[in-house]
């Protein structure tokens, strides 16, 4: 299959231009990859150093490395650092599995906590914890569990894939997660009042009460987890141009969707398990980062967006009312309700293709 | 390189679409598969690309079953532009003739001169260069078909599969967009299978025309040979008068029922009754 | 398709004896269950006054009042839900789904929480209030939108319910108080209740039962498209708008006796519509006919499922009605 080329031809003014179109790019994601880090950098420090108990530089150095000072220690290792370690951890998975799904769907509306994927981690993970009683690793399995189930369910329910019928797989999303609430309802009657209060905290998406345990946990999932997925999402790249013509430059569509769905489970389970469902933090970072992006999607920008919101909601929740430690949730919730319902006042009609 | 079907047939679920398909692509030649709504033609390509697992029969690319090779293997031989591909947000055109080189790349071929060098000849190619930078969802039709084409080539495949590359333009651009698949066929001998459904502008650029209705093959051959009354009767049910002109020239007048069927043009015939045959508005 | 249709005689009575089963039903199952003579002399004894004395009438007159309670709230919830789904011409529209339950659930918690209102009359007022915001703002972004209509709705109660579930959680989880008094009261039960409730609620609910039972005619017009309705020469927003007062007022009162009870409002109607057809002069009182039946059926259902402890009825409806939504989800144009 010898392709016959004519004398070659003056390709510099094509390579010019090429050079001049991606060098725009490239510069733009270089500045804001940049500045997120810059900026989770400075929050984290902020959430580590300040707040309701000042700990100085030389102090957190000293601590870190060994020393122990009465009080600074306690709250810098138990509260400060972990908090600001799984924040960091779970802002960067959420907001890269939100923008896999937001990408593969070609809608921003398409995330796994509005398609209901979240829920089912919780509603899987409380019953175990509360019903059965179950220590921290079978709530972990369980919170996997509950999620794939709903993904399946999804999928087989809606009849349809992600880049399909985007549209009836958000409805079937929201059918299925009104009725996971209610279980989650239901669990939480059932519970003495105790494990209710905590179950409380946790599902509504809390750092509080993190432990170096599970951010060992969380951390394996989202090292092993998160470049894989950034690793499929480049295939997702030539998915995203429609199945026929994935399948034509050789990239299975389906078999890509699924390999980037599992790991969205994966890592959203593991998130789920350690901080409960952060709201809105998958579903805000992918459009949150594509505006910075002028429109582009990026998997890795989502997930540093997703660290920089959780980080930052996690610093006003805890310090921003005096007295009142709330959990990371709120504060997320409450910032992305209004960004919904602007993203929906504002929607174009949803281009589908069948 | 060649492509060829032997006894294929495809069914979209329990719906047989297309029957018994036996089928050589010249090499390296432009063929065209032309025929009325629904009579598989789209699908007959949508099997030669492998999109389709076939009921009965096989597609061989080279000799050997094209469903028994991995599907990164045939990318690198096979090029498909299929009917609606899906433009994804903000994209730019260079970036999108980029994804062209996918085959070509893993997880240890990484991105190289030669890409540049490629894509850059695919963008000359097919005039685009100018447009480089700009996103292609700002493009008009015309642009993007020929940006889609692009990237097509950029893929290198010595086979090409187009399916009705033209739909959606104007005939100002279907022209600009046919002359540009002759050309990859002239000049650097690229084998193209393409649906179109305009029968006079596929008998004017095809090198082989093939006519399909029912899901089978009603005639083949060079356009010469296959537009013929009788054949286009046959084909899409009309009655109509063909007229070959010198260097090709092929002028198609569907009858219709209120018009003079036979003889000498009227004076009478209204403009509008020199309407071309074609499938889809 | 054509359908035989029943005469409406016939179908009203099937109604009405499938209410009366219903509501035996929910008088003799249980933990304990009461044979139907057991009920009957119990029920003649509280009709005269003279109780036996016997265990069974404890167990009676409570059974009673929750049964009249899920009578009351069926009516409430199906008419609502079936006043909605015209009103907005969408298949998928319920209190629940549109966010109405949750913004009166929110105005209840903030009740609770700032004014220590915890009295029936006292929240069914916050309840309507809240309801009516939300249904306000919901309708308001899904009339901006250019998006799919349905889609729009459903997704603007979902981003409503989750804000202020956030908005709940924040209050919950600093006053264990009004968590232990609300995870009872968010899933939805007509258990444990004292019928006398009902009296609380009964000027809002009297009013907006009006207000809805005779609001076939608005709800048929609505269905043609705003254009033909003006043509018909309705006055088309302030009847729309009393109707849609009426809706999140049954919405309110539902809310209010029993907590928020899910999918019934949007089950119910489409129920309806198979044996009535379109016309919402039928639908309506079909609704008011089978919201009950369906609140009754499974709350005894919810007794006995897992013996020997019981699941609320909201929690029931939910499991339940998940499944027809998805179904009405994958039949409807939606793609």
């Amino acid at each position: 299959m010898t392709v016959q080329t004519r004398p070659a031809p003056d390709l510099s003014a094509a390579l010019g231009a090429m050079s001049l179109a991606t060098r725009a790019v490239r510069r733009r994601s270089l500045v804001v990859l940049t500045g997120l880090l810059v900026l989770l950098l400075g929050l984290v420090a902020a959430r580590v150093l300040l707040g309701d108990y000042t700990i100085t530089i030389p102090d957190f150095v000293r601590i870190v490395t060994g020393a122990d000072i009465p009080g600074a220690s306690y709250i810098l290792l138990e509260s400060k650092l972990p908090r600001a370690v799984a924040g960091t951890l779970a802002g960067l998975a959420l907001g890269a599995t939100g923008a896999t799904f937001q990408t593969m769907a070609r809608n921003p509306l398409a995330s796994p906590d509005v398609l209901g994927i979240t829920l089912g981690c919780s509603a899987a993970a409380v019953s175990a914890a509360v019903l059965l009683d179950a220590p921290g690793g079978m709530v972990s399995l369980a919170a996997l569990g509950g999620g794939a189930a709903v993904a399946v369910a999804l999928v087989v329910l809606s009849g349809t894939h992600p880049g399909a019928a985007p549209g009836r797989m958000i409805l079937v999303g929201i059918a299925l997660a009104a009725m996971l609430v209610s279980v989650i309802h239901w669990v939480l009657v059932r519970a003495d009042i105790y494990q209710a209060h905590e179950a409380m905290v946790w599902l509504t998406g809390s750092l509080n009460g993190v432990t170096w345990s599970e951010i060992r946990l969380l951390t394996l999932v989202v090292v092993v987890a998160l470049p894989l997925l950034l690793y499929v999402g480049s295939h997702l790249q030539v998915v995203e141009l429609g199945d026929d013509l994935a399948s034509g430059l050789g990239r299975h569509p389906r078999a890509t969707r699924t390999r980037a769905i599992a790991l969205v489970v994966v890592l959203t389970a593991a998130t789920t398990a350690v901080c409960g469902p952060i709201a809105f933090v998958a579903f805000l970072s992918g459009p949150t980062a594509r505006r910075l992006l002028r429109g582009r999607p990026s998997l890795l920008t989502a997930g540093l967006v997703g660290a920089v919101i959780v980080v930052a909601a996690d610093y006003l929740a805890a310090y921003a009312l005096p007295g009142n430690n709330f959990p990371v949730g709120v504060v997320t919730g409450l910032a992305g309700a209004p960004f919904l319902l602007w993203l929906l006042a504002t929607s174009r009609p949803v281009k589908e293709t069948a | 390189m060649t492509l060829q079907s032997r006894n294929l047939s495809l069914a979209y679920g329990k719906r047989v679409v297309v029957e018994g398909l036996d089928l050589d692509v010249p090499e390296g030649r432009v063929t065209a598969i032309v025929g009325p709504n629904g009579c598989g033609k789209s699908t007959a390509l949508r099997g030669l690309a492998r999109l389709l697992r076939p009921t009965a029969g096989q597609v061989l690319l080279d000799g050997t079953d094209i469903h028994s090779l991995p599907t990164r293997t045939v990318a690198r031989r096979v090029g498909l532009l299929p009917q609606s591909p899906i433009v994804p947000e903000g994209i730019t055109v260079a970036e999108l003739v980029a994804r062209g080189r996918h085959p070509h790349h893993g997880l240890l071929r990484q991105w190289t001169r030669d890409d540049d060098r490629i894509v850059a000849e695919s963008l000359e190619r097919t005039h685009t260069t100018d447009l480089a930078g700009r996103p292609v969802d700002q493009l008009s039709g015309g642009q993007r078909q020929r940006v889609w084409i692009a990237m097509a080539l950029a893929q290198r495949t010595g086979l090409l599969l187009l399916d009705e590359p033209t739909s959606f333009l104007d005939i100002a651009h279907q022209v600009e967009v046919l002359d540009l698949v002759r050309d990859l066929s002239v000049e650097d001998g690229t084998t193209v299978v393409m649906v179109l459904h305009d029968l006079p502008l596929a008998a004017r650029y095809a090198d082989h025309l093939i006519a399909m209705r029912d899901g089978a093959i009603v005639a083949e051959g060079r356009p010469r040979d296959v537009v013929t009354a009788d054949t286009v009767c046959d084909v899409f049910g009309i009655t109509c008068r063909v007229r070959w002109e010198h260097a090709g020239d092929v002028s198609v007048i569907p009858l219709g029922r209120h018009l003079p069927t036979h003889g000498q043009e009227s004076p009478e015939e209204p403009p509008h009754a020199r309407v071309r045959v074609a499938g889809r508005p | 398709m054509t359908r035989t249709r029943l005469p409406t005689g016939a179908v009203v009575l099937l109604g009405v004896a499938a209410l009366a089963v219903a509501a035996c039903l929910s008088l003799a199952i249980g933990s304990r269950s009461l044979s139907p003579g057991a009920v009957l002399d119990g029920l003649t004894a509280l009709v005269t006054g003279e109780a036996s004395g016997s265990s069974a009438d404890g167990i009676l007159s409570a059974r009673l009042d929750r049964t009249l309670i899920g009578l009351v709230v069926g009516l409430a919830v199906a008419l609502s839900g079936a006043a909605m789904q015209g009103l907005t011409r969408n298949p998928l529209a319920d209190p629940g789904i549109l966010g109405v339950n949750s913004g009166a659930a929110l105005a209840v918690v903030l009740g609770l929480q700032f004014a220590g209102i915890s009295t029936v009359g006292g929240y069914l007022w916050l309840a309507l209030l809240g309801g009516l915001v939300t249904a306000v703002l919901v309708y308001a972004v899904a009339s901006v939108s250019q998006g799919d209509q349905s889609l729009t709705m459903v997704l603007t109660g979902a981003a409503v319910t989750a804000g202020v579930t956030s908005v709940i959680a924040g209050v919950l989880v600093s006053n264990q108080g009004a968590l232990q008094s609300f995870r009872f009261w968010q899933v939805g039960s007509v258990a444990g209740r004292d019928a006398v409730i009902i009296a609380d609620v009964l000027p809002l609910l009297v009013v907006s039962l009006l207000i809805v039972g005779l609001s076939g005619p608005v709800l048929n017009a609505a269905a043609l498209g705003e254009d033909l309705e003006r043509a018909l020469g309705q006055r088309v927003h302030l009847a729309r708008f009393v109707v849609a007062v009426g809706a999140v007022g049954l919405a309110a009162s539902a809310v209010a006796l029993a907590g928020p009870i899910a999918f019934v409002g949007l089950v119910v109607p489409h129920v309806v519509r198979l044996v009535t057809g379109p016309d919402y002069r039928r639908i309506l009182p079909g609704s008011a006919l089978v919201g009950p039946v369906l609140i009754l059926l499974t709350d005894t259902l919810g007794r006995v499922v897992t013996p020997p402890s019981e699941i609320q009825v909201g929690i029931m409806t939910a499991v339940l009605g998940a499944p027809v939504l998805i179904l009405l989800i994958r039949r409807a144009v939606l793609r």
